[in-house]
């Protein structure tokens, strides 16, 4: 009986803490402005230009394997551009869908890929890509990333790949089709 | 007994934990130096005893010495390591440990400070400051607290400046004194003075507009924010064009030093933003200066800019360090700085606060400036190796200059001025159309692809040596020895009352101690890291100590990515953060008995 009770009071504890995550997870969502919201399905990818105006991404802008777009996601519906947040920076590249892996191919549309562009190191921007690696890199500790893998580290000091953002593409834009596949950022 | 009652019990057990965790390792049979903690007054930063090290270069003059002389040139070989402590943070250690009667504070990277007993390393307290997630910059670093009253000082990355109970490590009050979603952060030690905490902004490279701010020590008020570039109608605003002043950089990255019977602190200023000088027009004052700020009042007294409308990247932030000695027969009140431009200048300070200019030589090759004024100090330029947007060109130093933000030491037994130098190195590098600007984000106008890559080794580099340790004598104006290391230099400078000067900075993660008067080797050691951070000395119970951060990160890192790139050789130097204290050996064994007890 004793036991009983204190592995029902460890299930309990448990049932709350799940509980209170969700409800602090709700509680975050409801308090975010929606400019700092992670990207939804629907959103579509743009880039900005430093004065708030914006520019919807075409896919068949994009030509293979050449320097990635950094964007942010844009709520068509309201027009809100996801910017308010860094880590909803995303790198945009068309590579060769016959060299993806599976997790890559899945999460891609046309050869068109969307990554974090927030270093799973300390937070700085992978803003280069390495023709003849094939690599995204980071500039500040020289971390790099394969975008083929999606997203596995291939030189540290990062130890986390990039969280990839799964797309599809409608109408030549680039739409957002389901949440990031990992929490973007990284751990201070 | 009942599951329950053991449970009871582990509740109780948990709940006194965390009081545990106040005090740490310390145990019940030691002896807590912060129960008699002495309060810093401005007497004592003046004239500090000579067993505390209670300001990051320890005096207000920024000789960064010592003159416990315990250890000495003649025994420095019995040197060895009594304890040390892991800091649980990885990037780039650059902060002293700051001593006051037997406590000490170091602050680490991700805004941490950490206070223990200074003889045995025992833990008393810890403190980290919650910093916003997406809180970005390129300097993840610290480089010492402030100590004043009962007070403990951090200038955190999130540009707030916090008060901790010396005691407790319980935050007193938090200012933030500029915005870090607008690009703007700190990482330098707190000037304090007159009652004031004075801390400067970073954030150069993301376009922001410097200033040097004062906050009340006892309630965290703004006392006064003194920008350092100045808004159009002010004084020096005719040296720049259009907005440019809005976003000029000018960063105050570095504490400045501070003539206390003037009332003055003289504070180093960084380049101007972004970096190509045909994107702000103009000598851009007071960029790449020294500014004398009055520290009742924050008003600008006077300023030496030592070169204008930069196109190098070459910072001025190190503050010049108050030196009075002998320039052709006449006594001079100096200012003594050792420029990133590669020059050593030499300045006067003024009874009204205004600063003259005395002599400037280049410490390293420099072929940029083609002559000096001899009357003001202005240098004229050769175009062939200034940079520009759409204009790639080789200079020399390199950006990261003859001698970057590592501090430099003057030694009155010695008579010597110590310089951490960067020789046999060049850049390569040229601006592109610039993106507009846009909040918190890098606002340079050069690749950084280029900047990476920016680094040109000269066949000394090669095949000699590239960084160095200079000795002057400033009353001849020569260099009197050199030691030289094969590749990098970082190290801030430690000089002491026995002839000693103590450095890492090499990326064979070394800690060497070299004869102060000839730059001799007397003693080395081996860390777990390389070392970045200014060393220090103080004393406790008759045993004179020498403490150092190990942590290998920020510029130091980078520019080894640089060499990995260009050399035929790649060196690994790992990260991670440890405080080294070191006392001489006939001394350890006691130590040991004292902190196992």
């Amino acid at each position: 009986m004793e036991r009983r009770s204190f592995l029902k009071s460890c299930a309990c504890i448990a049932a709350v803490g799940a509980t209170e995550g969700l409800s602090s997870s709700h509680a975050e969502a409801a308090s975010k402005k929606p400019e700092s919201m992670r990207p939804k399905p629907g959103d579509q990818l743009v880039v900005e230009d430093g004065h708030g105006n914006a520019r919807v991404i075409s896919a068949s802008e994009l030509k293979l394997e050449v320097q990635q777009i950094m964007a942010f996601p844009q709520d068509p519906v309201t027009g809100v551009i996801r910017s308010g947040s860094r880590f909803n920076k995303v790198m945009v590249m068309r590579l060769n869908p016959e060299l993806m892996d599976e997790d890559t191919k899945k999460n891609s549309a046309d050869g068109v890929v969307a990554y974090s562009a927030i270093c799973t190191h300390q937070g700085c921007d992978v803003n280069s890509y390495i023709e003849d690696k094939k690599e995204f890199f980071c500039f500040c500790h020289y971390s790099r990333f394969n975008p083929y893998e999606a997203g596995k580290v291939t030189n540290g000091p990062a130890t986390r790949r990039l969280a990839m953002l799964p797309i599809e593409i409608k109408d030549d834009f680039i739409i957002v089709k389901e949440p990031f596949t990992r929490k973007p950022g990284y751990k201070k | 007994m009942s599951l329950a009652k053991q449970f009871g019990i582990l509740a109780v057990a948990l709940a006194v934990t965390p009081a545990a965790f106040a005090v740490g390792g310390a145990t019940a049979a030691k002896s807590n130096p912060l129960t008699n903690y002495s309060p810093v007054t401005e007497a004592r930063l003046q004239n500090p005893e000579p067993e505390n090290w209670l300001q990051w270069r320890g005096t207000y003059e920024g000789w960064t010495y010592s003159p416990l002389d315990q250890i000495n040139a003649d025994n420095v070989s019995d040197l060895v390591p009594v304890w040390s402590y892991s800091t649980g943070e990885l990037e780039g250690h650059q902060a002293p440990p700051i001593v006051n009667d037997g406590v000490m504070f170091i602050s680490t990277p991700n805004n941490q400070v950490i206070a223990l007993n200074a003889e045995t390393g025992d833990e008393l307290w810890r403190y980290k400051k919650e910093i916003p997630e997406e809180l970005f910059q390129l300097h993840p670093t610290n480089r010492g607290v402030g100590l004043y009253g009962d007070k403990v000082y951090l200038a955190a990355t999130d540009a707030c400046l916090v008060a901790l109970d010396a005691k407790t490590g319980e935050e007193s009050w938090v200012t933030c004194v500029a915005d870090w979603q607008d690009g703007y952060y700190m990482t330098l030690s707190p000037l304090i003075a007159k009652g004031k905490v004075m801390v400067g902004v970073s954030g150069g490279e993301y376009g922001i507009r410097g200033h040097i701010t004062a906050v009340d020590a006892e309630t965290g008020k703004i006392e006064w924010k003194t920008h350092t570039i100045p808004a159009p109608g002010e004084p020096g605003s005719d040296t720049w064009k259009g907005d440019a002043w809005k976003t000029g950089g000018a960063s105050v990255w570095i504490a400045g030093t501070y003539d206390a019977d003037m009332g003055v602190a003289f504070y180093g200023t960084g380049n101007g933003g972004p970096w190509m000088p045909d994107t702000r027009p103009g000598d851009n004052l007071y960029a790449n200066s020294v500014v004398a700020i009055d520290v009742a009042t924050g008003k600008m007294k006077g300023y030496h800019q030592y070169h204008h409308n930069d196109a190098w990247d070459w910072d001025e932030v190190s503050p010049p360090v108050i030196i009075d000695y002998k320039h052709k027969g006449k006594n001079i009140k100096g200012l003594v700085h050792a420029g990133r431009n590669g020059y050593l200048w030499t300045l006067e300070r003024h009874k009204d606060g205004s600063i003259g200019f005395v002599d400037a030589e280049p410490f390293v090759k420099q072929n940029v400036f083609k002559s000096i004024d001899p009357k003001t100090g202005r240098p004229t330029y050769d175009p062939a190796h200034t940079p520009g947007t759409g204009k790639t060109v080789t200079f020399c130093p390199s950006l990261w200059g003859g001698k970057d933000w590592p501090p430099e030491a003057y030694n009155p037994k010695t008579g010597l001025f110590y310089i951490p130098a960067h020789e046999n190195l060049c850049s390569e590098m040229g601006g592109v159309k610039l993106a507009p600007r846009k909040s918190g984000e890098l606002y340079i106008g050069v690749p950084i692809s280029d900047i990476l890559t920016n680094i040109r080794l000269t066949d000394a580099a090669k095949n000699d040596h590239i960084g160095e340790i200079q000795a002057w004598d400033l009353k001849k104006g020569k260099k009197v020895w050199q030691f030289n290391m094969k590749e990098m230099n970082w190290g801030p400078l430690l000089t002491t009352g026995g002839n000693l000067l103590f450095s890492g900075g090499s990326n064979d993660r070394m800690f060497r101690a070299l004869d102060a008067r000839t730059g001799k080797k007397l003693w080395q050691y081996r860390a777990n890291s390389g070392i970045t951070a200014v060393p220090s000395s103080w004393s406790v119970n008759g045993t004179q100590f020498i403490g150092v951060q190990a942590g290998w990160g920020v510029d130091a890192q980078r520019m080894q990515g640089a060499f990995d790139a260009v050399m035929d050789h790649t060196t690994a130097v790992p990260q991670g953060g440890v405080l080294h204290v070191f006392a001489l050996k006939k001394n350890a064994d006691k130590l040991m008995e004292a902190a196992a007890k």
